[in-house]
């Protein structure tokens, strides 16, 4: 059977990969082995694993209750693999809860610590009985094939309380279908309003029945191609008619609630969210339903795995909506599963079909063996649990599987990031600092220091002063540069143990933060110019035109004569601050430039007083005349940008 | 009980985080780092319960737990590890968490962060210092306290309500005049005065007033009768189907049975009696 033993070597490399990652999952935690986030806590697990799994797995209680409830016996032959196939199913869901859940041997809490107004405890209680359920109705197949007294009693005991079970199982299950629904009822400000809906716990019931009748379809049709087995083509149809009626009913429920809440109008807003509401209500109910109401589709095997795949497809999608595609909007966090995440869903996939494979092949699970039958598979060995054929075709087969896991495993170990160190924060590209070498002048004269760009040919004379690297700060980003003698700060707030003092106002996660982060203000240019006063006081003179002189220019700023035209005496002579004369319209920069005052204010103070301006502008004293001196600092005038490439950048 | 509540009159806040420091060194968090997951939205971390989120015109608006008088995230756990305590606060129990962080999916504050990178995660959020209030080490949470503008107020819900109705009234040019919080899904026990609209604190702009817990309580009080019902109805249909169809093979049988009675004294022993 090439076919079995290529699927099977598939499963079990898989399973390896997934091996891998588990070591990581718990060793290093949830950061390391997933791409979740703060604002998107719930991802491809409880999505597709939970979500989706508990779906899928609909086939058990739905299948169950044809056959028994409604006394379609001829459904009989789908019922053991469609009760395996759930029982799985949910093994595989509390699988991948034990990865997803932070904590997962807290996992029976809610057993004891009781809290009824949660869906998720709900939920929790449900997926247990029903799973404890499912494993009592499977329990029979297994047993049956053993021949001690204890195991046919039972076997015995069980079967008469079949009823029973396959009732609770589905009172269960109506429950806990729905109420994976339930969960997201909470969450109107989180959920798309085209898959919020305060009846969204009928939508699950109700595709978890579409579901579950097209998941067995294509469990069947999967089962019959591996092994190569008589496809029981009329039961299938059957079940594809059912589920025609099914998912028709579920796109009806889905457009009528639209219809009814007032959300139509969300169908073709063009978002990429309704166009991926309309292709999953396509894809899962309208074109399978569709497909399942001919006749001739129900009978040709194309037709069946055409439909059941597309609908099992997209419920899938569905869950992985609701609890994450359908919720970026909101939050505005964009998931998208990492490799690892991808590797654990699919690696309990395969887990569980593997042991499908084992259980199908070990056990009557799709032919119940009947009285006559019966002799052909009994072991007449009296060992108790010799009842067991291990179908090992040969010592081959278990030599290339091990291999195939372990060659898995390295691998996805050598892929694993962070082996060692698990997940490390990000770093935060910074600008590379720039700096420039100043001569820093020693003068006992003055408490001051005196700071000039370095020229090797002027400041070659130790004794005059020494050589000091300065930073390059451009704080509002204007190419115009003040030099910073980060040095001389370190050494006189108290050496390396005093960054705090400046950088304790972080922003978080920044590493130095620039100026204009908390001086947001520090580049906004300031309007000095009052339009309605001039207005005013020139209406006598000529009004508009007076500034705006030709009719023909738009009435802007640009346009409009520069304030030093008529003000012939607000230039301030020797300022080092040059601005052209064109350029004077009004606008003056943000205070950094000038010193936390308008320029004008400022400068005409400073001459009246008859303070030389221009050496000593850039001396923080120059205004702030109350503080101590020798705590402040004089810098030579900005570097423009053209003099730039005269220093020696490193 | 008093439910002590938190006031922030947003028009107050200079934006210095010392509130932020406070809350750190009191809470012993931790340093900020980078991690990947909490680069979006706001600052808020498992190392940074409350944060200032700088917005347009000098306004500084402080984020933190808004300790919901029907809390979603309470209601939402499945064992009961975060619950509201009778003083106000929201309280985290870690040793009965499992780690499901439907809190997380459910604040409609997006309030609850996780420690992903640790092999035992925890959810942490602002305890408005409820530990080290109760044991009497502090008089009010750090962040009112450490606040130098008094612009975070700690006090009695009632009263804090009544004071901040009693400052829009004096001010009615400066203020929206609404309490943010009040109301908003059933109320919060931390209010906002403001000048500017808050809604970008929450997921949505408006979360409407009633209490989200409600939304889930209306239909998980349906599950016993659902349970009952479906059981109910299960073994009613399973009674009636078995029933009748064991009816119908009855009927079947006793008319082959019938029609076989009859056929053979007259077809078989008349003919004989009549050939002989």
């Amino acid at each position: 059977m090439i076919r079995v033993r290529f699927v099977k070597g598939i499963l079990w490399f898989l399973v390896g990969l997934a091996a891998a990652v588990t070591i990581f999952r718990f060793l290093k935690g949830l950061g390391t082995v997933t791409a979740l986030t703060d604002t998107t806590p719930w991802g491809l697990w409880i999505g597709f694993d939970v979500l989706g799994g508990v779906a899928l797995a609909a086939g058990g209680f739905v299948i169950a209750a044809t056959v028994y409830i409604f006394h379609l016996k001829k459904y009989e032959p789908i019922l053991r693999p469609a009760v395996l196939t759930a029982c799985l199913g949910y093994a595989a869901v509390v699988g991948g809860l034990m990865f997803d859940i932070g904590i997962p041997w807290n996992i029976w809490r809610p057993m004891f610590f009781w809290q009824e107004h949660s869906a998720l405890f709900e939920v929790a209680w449900c997926v247990m009985l029903y799973f404890t359920v499912l494993q009592l109705e499977f329990l029979p197949v297994i047993l049956e094939k053993f021949k001690h007294p204890l195991s046919q009693t039972a076997y015995k005991i069980l079967k008469f309380f079949t009823l029973p079970l396959v009732i609770l199982g589905i009172m269960l299950s109506t429950l806990h279908q729905s109420s994976l629904g339930t969960l997201f009822l909470i969450m109107p400000h989180r959920l798309h309003p085209l898959w919020y809906s305060p009846i969204i716990p009928l939508h699950f019931f109700v595709s978890a029945i579409g579901l579950g009748l097209t998941m067995v379809i294509t469990e069947s049709l999967v089962s019959s191609w591996i092994y190569k087995k008589h496809l029981e083509k009329d039961l299938l149809s059957g079940l594809a008619k059912a589920a025609a009626i099914v998912l028709w009913a579920y796109a009806a429920i889905k457009v009528a609630d639209l219809a009814a809440t007032g959300k139509l109008h969300y169908l073709f807003a063009g978002t990429w969210e309704s166009n991926l509401f309309l292709f999953e209500l396509l894809i899962s109910a309208i074109l399978p339903a569709a497909l399942f109401s001919s006749a001739k589709a129900r009978q040709s095997t194309g037709g069946l795995a055409a439909g059941a795949g597309l609908a099992v497809f997209g419920f899938v999608l569905n869950r992985i909506a609701v609890s994450g595609l359908a919720t970026i909007s909101a939050t505005q966090t964009d998931y998208f599963p990492s490799w690892t995440e991808f590797a654990i869903s699919i690696g309990i996939v395969s887990a569980a079909g593997l042991a499908f494979f084992f259980l199908v092949e070990n056990f009557y699970v799709y032919d119940e063996p009947r009285a006559e039958k019966r002799d052909k598979y009994e072991i007449v060995s009296p060992d108790p649990v010799g009842g067991i054929r291990l179908h090992w075709s040969s010592l081959a087969d278990a030599r290339l599987y091990s291999l195939l896991f372990v060659v898995a495993l390295a691998l996805g170990i050598a892929l694993m990031p962070n082996i060692v160190t698990g997940v490390t924060p990000e770093r935060i590209e910074v600008e590379k600092a720039r700096r420039v070498d100043a001569f820093r002048s020693k003068s006992d004269a003055s408490p001051l220091y005196l700071y000039a760009l370095y020229n090797p040919d002027e400041h070659d004379n130790p004794e005059a002063g020494e050589v000091a690297e300065m930073l390059l700060i451009d704080g509002d980003r204007n190419n115009k540069f003040v030099l910073f003698d980060h040095g001389t700060h370190e050494k006189n707030n108290g050496g390396p143990e005093s960054c705090g003092m400046c950088h304790h106002m972080n922003k978080p996660l920044d590493k130095a933060t620039s100026c204009y982060e908390c001086h947001t203000d520090m580049f906004l240019t300031t309007d000095t110019f009052q339009h309605e006063y001039h207005r005013e006081k020139l209406k006598e003179q000529g009004g508009c035109v007076k500034c705006h002189k030709d009719p023909a220019e738009p009435k802007t700023r640009e346009t409009a004569t520069a304030c030093g035209e008529c003000h012939k005496n607000m230039r301030v002579p020797n300022s080092f601050v040059k601005v052209e004369e064109a350029d004077q319209t009004g606008i003056a920069p943000g205070y950094m430039n000038v010193m936390h005052k308008l320029c004008i204010e400022c400068h005409k103070q400073k001459q009246e007083e008859k303070v030389e301006l221009a050496p000593d502008l850039a001396r923080c004293a120059a205004c702030h005349q109350g503080l101590d001196e020798s705590m402040l600092m004089v810098v030579e005038p900005y570097p423009q940008p053209q003099s730039m490439s005269l220093l020696t950048q490193r | 009980m008093r439910q002590m509540s938190i006031l922030t009159d947003v028009t107050k806040c200079i934006g210095c985080e010392e509130c932020v420091k406070a809350c750190k060194e009191t809470n012993k968090t931790g340093e900020d780092q980078p991690w990947r997951w909490q680069r979006k939205i706001d600052d808020l971390s498992a190392t940074r319960w409350t944060t200032i989120l700088p917005r347009p015109d000098r306004h500084y608006v402080r984020k933190q737990c808004r300790h919901c008088l029907e809390p979603a995230c309470a209601s939402v756990c499945p064992v009961g590890a975060m619950h509201k305590t009778p003083e106000g606060p929201v309280v985290y129990n870690s040793k009965i968490c499992m780690g499901c962080r439907y809190c997380m999916m459910a604040c409609p504050y997006g309030i609850p962060r996780y420690t992903w990178a640790d092999a035992v995660p925890y959810v942490r959020k602002c305890i408005m210092c409820y530990d080290k209030i109760s044991s009497g080490e502090l008089e009010q949470p750090a962040c009112t306290k450490a606040c130098p503008k008094e612009a975070t107020i700690y006090g009695e819900r009632e009263e804090l309500i009544r004071l901040a109705h009693g400052r829009i009234e004096e001010n009615p040019d400066l203020y929206i005049p609404k309490v943010f919080g009040e109301h908003e899904v059933g109320g919060t026990s931390v209010l906002y005065l403001s000048d500017i609209d808050l809604g970008f604190l929450g997921w949505k702009e408006d979360l409407g007033d009633e209490p989200l817990p409600m939304k889930t309580w209306v239909v998980l009080n349906k599950v016993p009768g659902i349970f009952v019902g479906v059981g109910v109805t299960m073994f009613g249909l399973y009674w009636i189907i078995d029933r009748r169809m064991r009816l119908q093979e009855e009927a079947l049988e006793k008319k082959s049975a019938s029609t076989d009675a009859q056929h053979d004294p007259e077809t078989g022993t008349d003919k004989v009696e009549a050939k002989k």
